[in-house]
């Protein structure tokens, strides 16, 4: 598994992780979040279209990059995340993902993975979304 | 020569001990079985994540601090695969884990359980005994995974 870091300016500034390869170890992932997030990036666009296959591993990952980014803002409160994310209106305003394969998109549904972080197919819209 | 030795590749089955170092062998054993077999490669990746899962879980969850011995067996059966994994960790049943509430937030879900969860959902079948020998034995089986035809 190969990460790479890129930055990009959007509306707020966007850390992109670009990873190829199977996340099969949450180790790498992680410590590649944790130090973009210590070098300042508060918004990641996690790039998926080069993985092949994920599990548990890289649901773990994705869980503690979202958690990473999770700030104390009132919109982003235990009950305002939980209603939303039962009501199917709450995103992750912080961490998105670019491009997952049919296989990958599979695994975050049986997860529950999609229902709060959202899934773009296109790198420039994705960007400007956040 | 494979790193896990010859003998233990002999009839489709991979001894190990159950530590982290040694799990990078699970995957290597499922690929070279599995295209030996002659699997798909949609087939291939399906049961090397469920096998990758109960390895896992039988590594953390049943062993833990004290390691012991992992065996993983896969054998074609007609145009199916069987998997066997069997170890001696404490008793644990994973069929009978209920599936994750995957609609309820992250935070307030039981923890673990999702690997199994994956595992059930990417494989046929899955069952699980305890042999008379006190050894966690669970058998998953992935239909229509050979081609018909395919060296065994």
């Amino acid at each position: 598994m190969e990460i790479t870091v890129s930055h990009e300016q959007g509306r707020v500034p966007v850390t992109v992780l670009h990873v190829a390869g199977a996340i099969t170890s949450n180790t790498e992932l992680e410590e590649a979040a944790r130090q973009a997030y210590e070098a300042g990036a508060r918004n990641i666009l996690l790039d998926l279209s080069d993985v092949p296959y994920m599990a548990t591993a890289g649901l773990r990952a994705l869980h503690y990059i979202y958690t990473l980014l999770r700030t104390d803002s009132p919109e982003e409160s235990d009950e305002v995340v939980g209603k939303g994310i039962r009501a199917g209106t709450y995103v992750s305003p912080h961490l998105k993902l670019l491009g997952p394969s049919a296989r990958v998109l599979e695994a975050l549904k049986i997860a529950g993975y999609d229902m709060f972080l959202e899934i773009h197919r296109d790198r420039a819209q994705a960007i400007s979304s956040f | 020569m494979n790193e896990y030795g010859q003998d233990a590749l002999r009839g489709g089955t991979l001894r190990m001990t159950s530590t982290l170092s040694e799990f990078g062998a699970v995957r290597r054993f499922v690929e070279d079985r599995l295209q030996a077999l002659g699997a798909s490669r949609d087939a291939t990746l399906d049961v090397l994540l469920a096998v990758e899962e109960m390895v896992m879980n039988v590594i953390i969850h049943g062993y833990g601090d004290t390691p012991g011995p992992i065996e993983i067996t896969i054998m074609p059966q007609g145009d199916s695969l069987e998997v066997r994994v069997r170890d001696r960790a404490r008793p644990f049943d994973p069929t009978l884990v209920p599936a994750p509430d995957t609609s309820l937030p992250l935070d307030l879900r039981a923890p673990g359980g999702l690997g199994i969860h994956l595992a059930r959902h990417y494989m046929d079948s899955m069952s699980y005994r305890r042999t008379p020998e006190g050894e966690n034995e669970l058998i998953m089986v992935k239909r229509a995974a050979l081609n018909r035809g395919a060296a065994t």
